[in-house]
């Protein structure tokens, strides 16, 4: 069996790493599928020959046998530092954690090797600090946890207590009730605690060890009923699928409850679920985080800050400026893909702005207050997500704007296209550069590239073509009719797409072709369902993308609704067999 | 016999300026013989050999341009002018790509390239990389114990933020997963010196039944890993007993590094946060104090600096005006000439030499503390450290070949130090196999030799062995 790579890098990103890292490679794996189980009622994956395949060029799906549950590698994830925060934040309600959450991470589940997520000395090292302090949090303020039973009025009443404890606080923080085996455990644990030191350090203790097992620091899918290579999710386990998905945080009551009662063993009870879950101000949060996975907002974000700007050159352009553009494009973003019609079209067709008085003069708007207001932008210069200030500023470099940056991002965030990487080996010293003539960005660009010729010219020509769309947002992402004297000129071109290729007059032109191509639909659906599985992605895969791709472009590419045939599909209830 | 509680006499002198480090041993009294250590200081993008090669003679050299500020450090140094990957040079040396990802691969691993999964970076090279290798070697000698409350440690002095980005990861274990450095001092100062912090303000009775509690606490984590390890598959099995491993090892450690936070002053936390403006002042300020802290405290013996690019305030950073629209260090480096001092542009030579350069005052910073603390023998900390300055490339070009190394103190006096091994005798090499010069391999198992580890370290075939001229 094949094991395709979907995985999308940043190729400036890896350009200034140093480590060019291709986009499609194929080699010998091990992607598990099996056959539907009867008892599935949820999202059905048409025959395959009814699959749509080909809306990408320069990868084009495979689906032979649709109704395979493809389940992949189904690695164990351990929680993220967002998802270790949060979950100790709505574990503990409403006592505070103290103290620092764990090394933050660049890399997400899905988006880099699957063995990249070990948990490493520094992980280990602070969860065990952090849980030390925890226990001691916890138990000394025991009395506000809710728990039945606690603290208990005196010795005899310590067993209700304890019972309470691992009802409440154990089931919880294990997102599942314990086995017998780890109920035993666990008062062994507290038993031999206890023989030390007084009842609340005995549970100090055990929160101490309850917070460095693996049923908390993992999401742990065993399945059961394994059955031609894949084991069907139970309840508590689909419910914590579904909380980290949309909440990036631990289930809640009604979620563990709905787990408990089956309610999640069918598709209807899951989008029941999905439904409510979307609601809550938590899903926000998944928003932002798939938005930074996908484009690799977060590393490249740094590059927008006022402090990364010449001052020479934007005098007013301030760290507070560039946090309140950065605020602006999270709101952009949960609006956008969660809002009402949320979705890839908003994203990027979307012509409104969170904008205050800081960030208006860069919107070309105008707004009071430093509360950050929804306005409609000037529709001839904005157009969504790839004309907001804070990301086209950080596609630039501290004096100019960055057309072979932007044109990256375009080919390959937007349209899962893959743009050559740098040649390798020797590269051979570039000319010296010419500095007798006046030029635009893009008139250098393009000089310098011709010179150089061979493949470094072919390559940019495409890359360059689509980024060049963007000559009109300077390096803080304010629109510019001239450059240093110079008229603008934006005109791009977009080649080798399935359906958005084309000479366009500027970006807005080419970013309102984008918002309705298939391929990009397609690229969308695809890297939020890499988002979701959290796990490299096989050959198999394809069957699924295809398919959700279609509901995507059929549903006016609704995000909910994708989310929801999405988790309902048997790949999101399914893990591989072990 | 119960020692008093010293909790946290804060040394209001350290990080206060270079005079501030001539501080006395911190660390136990009853260590009459000072330990020895190994610190690698790793780097980007090469340097330009015709700038940091010396003059003159093997025992009597001049320093080039570049590393001129080491010179009050000359006697300290070993120059190792011209060393090869050469595991790449082996059948089947590079397993994918070229470039920085290939010999970074090689670099601390002294092996040859593996891919190791489908979408990986193919920057990995077969582990395990030097680090580990003589921590593992360390333990052993130790009776299967670390010698020290923590193993090694690995930072990153990363200016940009984010954290650890999936190039540029030369540290594996020997199951080549990747060991990630710490990117914030602050956390790393939170593991090394915490454990007094969590001690309790009681005395020794209430501390040991602190450590006891804690360790039935970690006792009862390593349980539930091997519980769930053994219902899952091979690979969730071995991410598994690795996380427990870590756990074991903090339980291993709890007495050793309560007793250390009794009888070692830990320096004040690293002041400043992370921030996208650029961290280098918070960072390197941060790790390298800390590394001396850690080596002072015999903490750990062997630390990792991991130094990405130098922060853009220490050369001028990349002003792509005036470079003809260049915009990264990656770019810069190869747009310039490697080969030769002429025939280049101005501008973008200037910035070059500004990069390389920008290093060496902040490799002597970290010298010079290494050097300020005296120990109880009345040597230098120095004198007892090894400190390898190494990274993935040569120079500028995509070459195995030729890397310029160096390292400074006598690791306890194994290390014959203050000589030139000039092994360049053709200039830069790109391709071919050099004969009769040391690999990478060969200096990492010169520094074990040195630390008394006698094992090769580094891919069959590709390392011959310690370097005698190098040893004592």
């Amino acid at each position: 069996m094949i094991r395709i790579t979907l995985k999308r890098t940043a190729y400036d990103l890896a350009r200034v790493g140093l480590v060019g890292v291709l986009a499609v490679g194929c080699t010998g794996g091990a992607g598990k599928s099996a056959s539907a189980p009867s008892d599935d009622d949820g999202t059905v994956i048409p025959p395959a020959d009814e699959i749509k395949l080909d809306r990408n060029p320069s990868h084009p799906l495979t689906c032979n046998d649709s109704k395979k549950v493809v389940t992949g590698s189904t690695p164990f994830v351990r929680l993220s530092a967002t998802q270790y925060a949060n979950t100790l934040r709505d574990l503990l309600a409403p006592l505070k954690m103290p103290g620092a959450p764990l090394p933050p991470d660049t890399l997400r589940p899905g988006f880099a090797p699957d063995d990249a997520f070990a948990a490493g000395t520094d992980v280990v090292e602070a969860v065990s600090s952090q849980a030390t302090n925890l226990g001691t949090l916890v138990a000394s303020n025991l009395d506000k946890l809710g728990l039945a039973g606690c603290p208990p009025a005196n010795a005899n009443a310590e067993t209700a207590c304890m019972d309470g404890f691992i009802k409440g606080f154990v089931t919880r923080a294990y997102r599942r009730p314990p086995s017998d085996d780890e109920r035993k455990a666990i008062e062994t644990l507290f038993a031999n605690a206890r023989k030390s030191g007084d009842f609340s350090q005995a549970i100090g203790t055990v929160v101490e060890g309850v917070l460095q097992t693996p049923q908390f620091l993992y999401r742990l899918e065993i399945g059961g009923g394994a059955q031609d290579g894949s084991a069907k999710l139970s309840g508590y386990e689909m419910a914590s699928r579904l909380s980290y998905l949309l909440w990036n945080s631990m289930p809640d009551a009604e979620l563990m409850t709905a787990a408990g009662e089956g309610a999640l063993d069918d598709s209807k009870g899951i989008a029941s679920q999905v439904q409510r879950m979307l609601k809550d101000e938590r899903a926000k949060q998944m928003a932002g985080d798939f938005v930074d996975a996908w484009l690799h907002l977060d590393l490249r974000l740094s590059r927008a800050a006022g402090s990364a700007k010449d001052k020479t050159a934007f005098p007013n352009y301030s760290d507070a400026v560039s946090k309140d553009l950065v605020s602006g494009l999270d709101s952009f973003i949960e609006d956008s893909l969660l809002g009402d019609k949320g979705g890839i079209r908003k994203l990027l067709g979307s012509r409104s702005g969170w904008v205050n008085q800081n960030t208006a003069p860069i919107y070309g708007a105008t707004s009071s207050g430093s509360q950050l207001t929804k306005i409609e932008l000037n529709g001839d210069q904005r157009r969504g997500l790839l004309t907001q200030p804070a990301l086209m500023a950080a596609l630039a470099n501290p004096e100019k704007h960055a057309p072979v940056r932007r044109g990256v991002l375009v080919l390959e965030g937007i349209l899962c296209q893959s743009p050559p990487p740098p040649p390798n080996g020797m590269i051979p010293p570039q000319p010296a550069p010419d500095t007798s003539v006046k030029r635009t960005t893009r008139e250098r660009l393009i000089a310098e590239h011709e010179s150089q010729g061979g493949s470094c010219k072919s390559c940019h020509e495409v890359i360059d073509g689509a980024g060049f769309a963007f000559e009109n947002y300077n390096a803080i992402g304010q629109w510019q009719d001239k450059e240093d004297g110079l008229d603008v000129n934006s005109s791009a071109v977009i080649t080798g797409t399935y359906d958005a290729d084309g000479n366009y007059k500027n970006a807005v032109e080419m970013i309102d072709r984008l918002a309705q191509s298939e391929q990009v639909a397609q690229c969308y659906t695809e890297t939020f369902y890499r988002y979701a599985m959290a796990r490299e992605l096989t050959e198999d895969d394809g069957c699924n993308i295809g398919y959700l791709t279609d509901r995507v472009i059929k549903s006016d590419s609704d995000m909910a609704s994708l989310i929801e045939a999405l988790t309902t599909a048997p790949g999101f209830r399914y893990r591989s067999a072990f | 016999m119960p020692i008093t509680f010293n909790r946290r006499r804060l040394l209001e002198t350290f990080g206060m300026g270079g005079a501030a480090y001539f501080l006395p041993s911190l660390r136990p009294a009853h260590a009459a013989t000072p330990p020895q250590r190994v610190v690698i200081f790793y780097s980007h993008q090469g340097t330009l050999p015709w700038m940091w090669k010396p003059t003159g003679t093997r025992t009597d050299f001049k320093l080039g341009p570049l590393l001129e500020p080491l010179e009050p450090y000359k006697k300290d140094l070993i120059l190792f002018d011209g060393v090869d990957f050469k595991a790449l040079e082996l059948p089947n040396g590079k397993g994918g790509n070229d470039g920085h990802a290939t010999t970074q691969a090689c670099s601390m691993t002294a092996n040859v390239q593996i891919n190791h999964l489908t979408n990986d970076p193919k920057s990995r090279g077969k582990g395990p990389s030097f680090d580990w290798f003589l921590g593992r070697k360390l333990e052993a000698a130790n009776g299967g114990r670390p010698p020290t409350p923590f193993g090694e440690q690995r930072f990153r002095v990363y200016d940009r933020l984010g954290d650890n980005p999936n190039w540029y990861r030369p540290l594996e274990d020997d199951k080549n997963q990747w060991l990630l450095p710490s990117v914030d001092p602050g956390r790393s100062f939170d593991t090394l010196f915490g454990a007094a912090m969590q001690m309790s303000a009681g005395g020794d009775t209430a501390d040991n039944a602190r450590i006891l509690q804690r360790k039935s606490a970690l006792d009862f984590a390593v349980g539930e890993f091997g519980r769930v390890a053994n219902k899952v598959g091979t690979f969730e099995k071995q991410r598994l007993d690795q996380h427990a491993e870590l756990v074991r090892g903090i339980e291993k450690q709890l007495q050793t590094r309560a007793d250390s936070a009794k009888s070692c002053t830990a320096p004040p936390r690293p002041q400043g946060a992370r921030s996208a403006a650029g961290n280098w002042d918070f960072s390197w300020k941060g790790f390298s104090d800390l590394s001396v802290a850690a080596l002072t405290c015999d903490l750990s013996r062997v630390v990792f600096i991991h130094v990405d690019e130098v922060a853009p305030k220490l050369y001028g950073g990349i002003n792509s005006g005036s470079l003809g629209g260049i915009d990264n260090l990656h770019d810069l480096v190869h747009a310039i000439n490697v080969g030769s001092k002429d025939n280049q542009d101005a501008n973008r030579l200037k910035t070059v030499k500004g990069y390389y350069g920008a290093h060496t005052p902040v490799f002597k910073e970290l010298l010079d503390k290494l050097a300020a603390v005296k120990e109880s023998d009345g040597k230098r900390l120095l004198d007892h450290t090894a400190v390898l300055w190494c990274g993935e490339l040569p120079q500028p070009g995509h070459s195995p070949h030729n890397n310029k190394w160096l390292t400074a103190g006598s690791c306890g006096g194994k290390l014959k130090t203050g000589q030139w091994l000039n092994y360049d005798g053709d200039g830069i090499v790109f391709g071919g196999v050099r004969n009769n010069v040391p690999s990478n391999g060969d200096v990492f198992t010169t520094l074990a030799k040195a630390m008394g580890v006698n094992e090769s370290f580094g891919a069959p075939g590709a390392t011959k062995g310690p370097i005698s001229d190098a040893l004592v």
